[in-house]
């Protein structure tokens, strides 16, 4: 390789010797000091390469020994830096292609802004023209965090602003501020849950539903009053306190005098269904354990202990230990520990009563999720659903008696 | 005289043959590649063979394609198939 360097580096000429005295030829060049390269005789003559250098040093010996030498070929890079010192004006042109093309890489040629909806691109872009970030400008001059800052504080709608540069392009990306959406029914007082409504009070606002009526979850059941008036100290005798609206200063919603006030009760029905078949064939975890430690470098893992898990069916625990050197520099090498946990396969047979025992208890604990907690239960009904073979299907329903008002949402 | 007192005191200090004496240096490494070192000039050279003037004679190596590949003052390199390696005239010195 470095030889083959060195020819195309110092240049080497091809050519044919011929005449009758070559060895003669090749000895008198030989002692005027040039090395001869790939000799070799053809019907022709002697065929040879010499360094750019020698071939002058052969003429001599080329004269004395009546051998006459033609070139062949040229090669390296002297002839071809000759040739393109011939072409000046192709020099020049590349030169000049360089030096442009290195100008304008220093340069911002677009300018591009992202991720913005509210905010107008337009606004963006002649905002950081005045920031000194515009076509044509010189990229290593330009501050692009100072920019991202400044843009920053500009714009009241951005969260963030950050500029990028990616060669001649600079690309402003804008994450904007989520504003929290002020809620028509502000002030109002909904319908936690769905319910039929059988005691209406209004403190303060006007009722929108009357005693009897079924209300959907959301709907608003007594809006704030439109000239707001001081509110009522009447409240009726029976009625459970409200701590959202009667005690305002131990929440976070404090009502101003404007907003609605009252209490709106009703019956509300919760139900859940649960199916818990007869026969059921399921994996669990038997309890025994097996624990094996090896050693993890890159994604290749060498077991040391316990290679392989002792058990047929197993649930696979890894725990990853690795020294930390510095920062986040880590050891390559970590230790592992692998947990086996044992599973077989059970097979439950239940009777009927034993089934519809756990399906109960199961559609119970959900209609408990879903309840208001703290909530006065009026009637739970237990509802066997027939007809299902290899199973039994049981509905829990359950009656309450709540207030509904809530807040709407802010 | 000074041939026998070269080659004497070579003798004594166990100088290798080459330094002590002018004869030539062959160097053959398989059948493909022989180096010559100490050779006195190029009498005749083809394809199917070659003949140096050394101190201690001619030598001849005949083969197919042979050719002279590096070609300096005191050594050259000969690449080639070479079949045999003789020496013509000459004594040994």
């Amino acid at each position: 390789m470095l030889e083959r360097f060195r020819a195309f580096w110092q240049g080497r000429i091809f050519f044919m010797a011929i005449g009758d005295q070559l060895a003669s030829f090749l000895n008198q060049i030989l002692k005027d000091g040039v090395i001869v390269y790939h000799t070799q005789k053809s019907k022709r003559g002697m065929r040879a390469q010499v360094k750019l250098a020698d071939f002058r040093r052969l003429r001599r010996a080329a004269r004395q020994t009546h051998t006459r030498v033609h070139i062949m070929a040229k090669y390296g890079w002297p002839f071809i830096a000759a040739r393109w010192w011939r072409r000046k004006g192709l020099l020049t042109g590349l030169a000049i292609i360089a030096l442009v093309l290195t100008v304008l890489s220093q340069l911002v040629l677009s300018i591009s802004v992202t991720g913005n909806h509210n905010v107008i691109a337009a606004d963006v872009l002649q905002r950081a023209e005045k920031l000194g970030l515009k076509n044509w400008a010189y990229s290593q001059d330009l501050n692009l965090n100072q920019i991202a800052k400044a843009l920053q504080d500009q714009l009241p709608d951005a969260a963030w602003v950050g500029v990028e540069r990616n060669g001649t392009g600079v690309l402003i990306k804008i994450s904007e501020k989520i504003r929290p959406t002020i809620p028509l029914e502000a002030g109002n007082l909904v319908a936690s849950r769905a319910g039929i409504i059988k005691e209406i009070m209004v403190i303060q606002g006007i009722p929108q539903i009357h005693e009897g009526e079924t209300v959907r979850a959301g709907q608003v059941l007594i809006t704030q009053a439109l000239n707001p008036s001081p509110p009522t100290t009447t409240s009726a005798p029976n009625a459970v306190p409200n701590p959202a609206v009667i005690n305002p200063k131990s929440s976070q919603l404090t009502a101003p005098t404007s907003m609605a006030r009252g209490f709106v009760r009703a019956r509300v029905w919760y139900s859940a269904e649960k199916q818990v078949p007869l026969v059921e064939d399921t994996i669990e975890e038997s309890g025994k354990l097996a624990i094996g430690w090896g050693i993890k470098f890159g994604s290749r893992v060498i077991m040391v202990t316990t290679q392989d898990s002792p058990f047929e069916q197993n649930n696979k625990e890894v725990t990853s230990h690795s020294l930390k050197l510095w920062r986040n520099w880590r050891f390559p090498v970590e230790v592992i520990r692998v947990k086996y946990k044992e599973l077989h396969s059970v097979h439950l047979e239940r009777s009927i009563a034993e089934a519809r025992q756990l399906a109960e208890a199961t559609a119970r604990t959900e209609v408990q999720q879903k309840m208001t907690p703290g909530v006065l239960v009026v009637v739970e009904n237990v509802k066997t659903i027939p007809n299902i073979s290899g199973a039994e299907r049981v509905r829990v329903e359950v009656e309450t008696f709540e207030d509904l008002a809530v807040y709407a949402n802010p | 005289m000074l041939k026998k007192l070269q080659v004497s005191v070579g003798n004594i200090l166990d100088f290798p043959p080459e330094v002590a004496g002018e004869g030539p240096k062959i160097t053959i490494t398989g059948r493909r590649q022989i180096l010559v070192e100490n050779y006195v000039s190029i009498v005749d050279f083809t394809e199917e063979g070659i003949r140096l003037e050394t101190v201690e004679g001619d030598i001849c190596f005949s083969g197919k394609g042979l050719a002279l590949k590096v070609i300096l003052s005191t050594e050259l390199r000969i690449e080639g198939e070479l079949s045999s390696l003789s020496f013509v005239r000459g004594e040994i010195k």
